[in-house]
């Protein structure tokens, strides 16, 4: 099968603490990174989706937060439009630009995502996260994605389908995997102990389970299939998927990231057991074992064996997280979505060094934002396809 | 005909409690009988725009809960939030407080209003049999 919407480069600016760089810096870096990766110039973009969530509560910029970030590299006059969707941000971002070259609309599509969440105010960061919520239903009631996540695992934990050993396990995997990213937050590996030790955040999550607050940006350049002259491997768009969160009526319910998955899936003619590579939406490290499940890399109850088998480590059948996730590599919100987006993208190509996570063919992507009920608000799930044979 | 909002209460005038009878009040779809609260006008299930105020039972069962360390503008740390589904269905996120540390779920819990309009929270849940062991 081959794609129509191709990703024609990708490029990031590193995810961390930058307090003398302002958004139009974070987002100049990443742009012109991906620019550089598809041997492109600025005046080759046709269209851009911008996405950003807390530019508004953090930066003051509310209203056209794409067409002032873009300005400092010269992108003006095309068509910018900006995408918010909380932590999803990124993904819808990419979808709507894939959309875009599908509809026939456009030719070079360039998908950007830029967050700056150091302010100097914690306090202010975590109130502009809070309100990735129905701020009037939610309003003061003190829930953050921590303790989100955290409810999500108790309900494992306490039906015996997790052991809290693999909370801390997958929080060391991701920590290692980090330290192997040039681009992520937190460079260093972590010891059991270490993650036990760390500060108390939502029980039974501690510190270095937690994605902290975190400057960032990343981009993925997209095109119509042989519109370019690209010198890479060629690398399809085989699926995109959306799903909004809803009220479950039971937990028997399948989640948003299943709905979502299973849509994927079913477009790219592909199931779970065919993805080599996948970027999941970890905040908290131990998310990624709720996602193990809910895309169906196991059964229901199987997480905490498929981790221990090491089957989802780089070098495994399914590497997870290779980049470290949003627990290490960092999680700027509106540029996450992205950021999964460049990894895979390297991964699918052989260009991730000491990552490499083997020959991958088939990469998926799943990038959750918002709370709704106890789901996520909004979920999107990309598949990617290495067309190139490996030689 | 065509609607100018005033044919049902508007989300911030909707009741969320009824201090007389000491419970939630939120709506129940008359096509298929699935509760929400807060209230909504249309029912997240079927669709039906036939939905009639509700009150719920005060008891229910706790599915999850976290208790977090970390202070927020007027709330003191630490604090306990919980999934409460009650009797009637109504899944909602809530302050729970009396847990035992080493508490687990699934565990039966009630409602608890606060005195005064203005408390916050305005409720919370409370394991059934707390204070009397």
């Amino acid at each position: 099968m081959t794609a129509e919407v191709t990703i024609a480069g990708v490029g990031m600016h590193r995810f961390g603490r930058f307090p003398d760089a302002s958004l139009k810096d974070l987002t100049r870096v990443a742009v012109a990174n991906a620019l550089d990766d598809a041997g492109l110039g600025v005046k080759d973009i046709e269209a851009v989706y911008a996405a950003n969530a807390m530019g508004g509560l953090l930066q003051g910029q509310e209203q056209i937060r794409g067409q002032a970030a873009l300005r400092d590299i010269g992108l003006e006059r095309v068509p910018i439009v900006n995408v918010e969707n909380a932590c999803a941000s990124g993904s819808s971002a990419l979808r709507e630009a894939v959309l875009a070259i599908k509809a026939g609309e456009t030719d070079v599509a360039l998908a950007v995502g830029f967050e700056k969440m150091f302010v100097g105010d914690r306090d202010r960061s975590l109130g502009a996260l809070e309100t990735a919520a129905d701020v009037e239903i939610v309003r003061e009631l003190g829930i953050q994605f921590t303790a989100v996540y955290a409810m999500r695992l108790r309900k494992l934990l306490d039906a015996g389908k997790l052991e809290h050993r693999h909370l801390v396990d997958v929080t060391i995997k991701s920590h290692r995997n980090g330290a192997l990213n040039p681009y992520a937050q937190f460079q260093d590996g972590v010891t059991a102990e270490q993650v036990e030790s760390s500060t108390r955040i939502a029980d039974p999550l501690t510190l270095l389970m937690c994605s902290a607050i975190c400057d960032g940006a990343a981009a993925a350049i997209l095109a119509r299939r042989g519109v370019l002259d690209t010198r890479k491997d060629t690398i399809g768009v085989r699926a995109t998927a959306a799903t909004s969160g809803f009220t479950r009526i039971s937990d028997d319910e399948p989640a948003t990231a299943t709905v979502c998955a299973e849509k994927a899936y079913e477009r790219a003619g592909l199931g779970p057991e065919d993805i080599d590579v996948a970027e999941v939406h970890d905040a908290m490290a131990p998310g990624e074992l709720l996602y193990y499940e809910q895309l169906g890399f196991c059964e229901p109850g199987g997480a905490g064996e498929l981790l221990e088998s090491g089957a989802t480590e780089i070098g495994g059948k399914i590497a997870v997280n290779p980049s470290g996730g949003l627990c290490s590599r960092g999680h700027p919100v509106g540029a996450t979505g992205l950021a999964q987006i460049a990894e895979l993208v390297w991964q699918l190509r052989g260009e991730a060094g000491p990552r490499q996570a083997g020959r991958p063919r088939i990469a998926l992507a799943q990038n959750s934002g918002g709370w709704l009920s106890g789901e996520s608000a909004a979920c999107n799930v990309t598949i990617l396809e290495r067309e190139a044979a490996w030689n | 005909m065509e609607l100018t909002g005033a044919e049902i209460l508007g989300t911030l005038q909707r009741p969320r409690m009824d201090r007389e009878r000491g419970c939630l009040v939120g709506s129940r779809c008359r096509e298929c009988g699935i509760p929400s609260w807060p209230g909504r006008a249309y029912c997240f299930s079927c669709g039906s725009s036939d939905v009639e105020e509700a009150a719920f039972s005060t008891g229910g069962l706790l599915g999850t809960f976290t208790t977090v360390w970390v202070e927020r503008p007027g709330l003191e740390a630490p604090y306990t939030l919980g999934q409460v589904t009650l009797a009637d269905g109504v899944s909602l996120y809530a302050h729970v407080r009396g847990l035992a540390e080493d508490a687990r779920v699934p565990l039966p819990v009630h409602l608890v209003l606060a005195d005064g309009d203005d408390a916050f929270p305005a409720f919370w849940f409370e394991p059934d049999g707390a204070g009397e062991q």
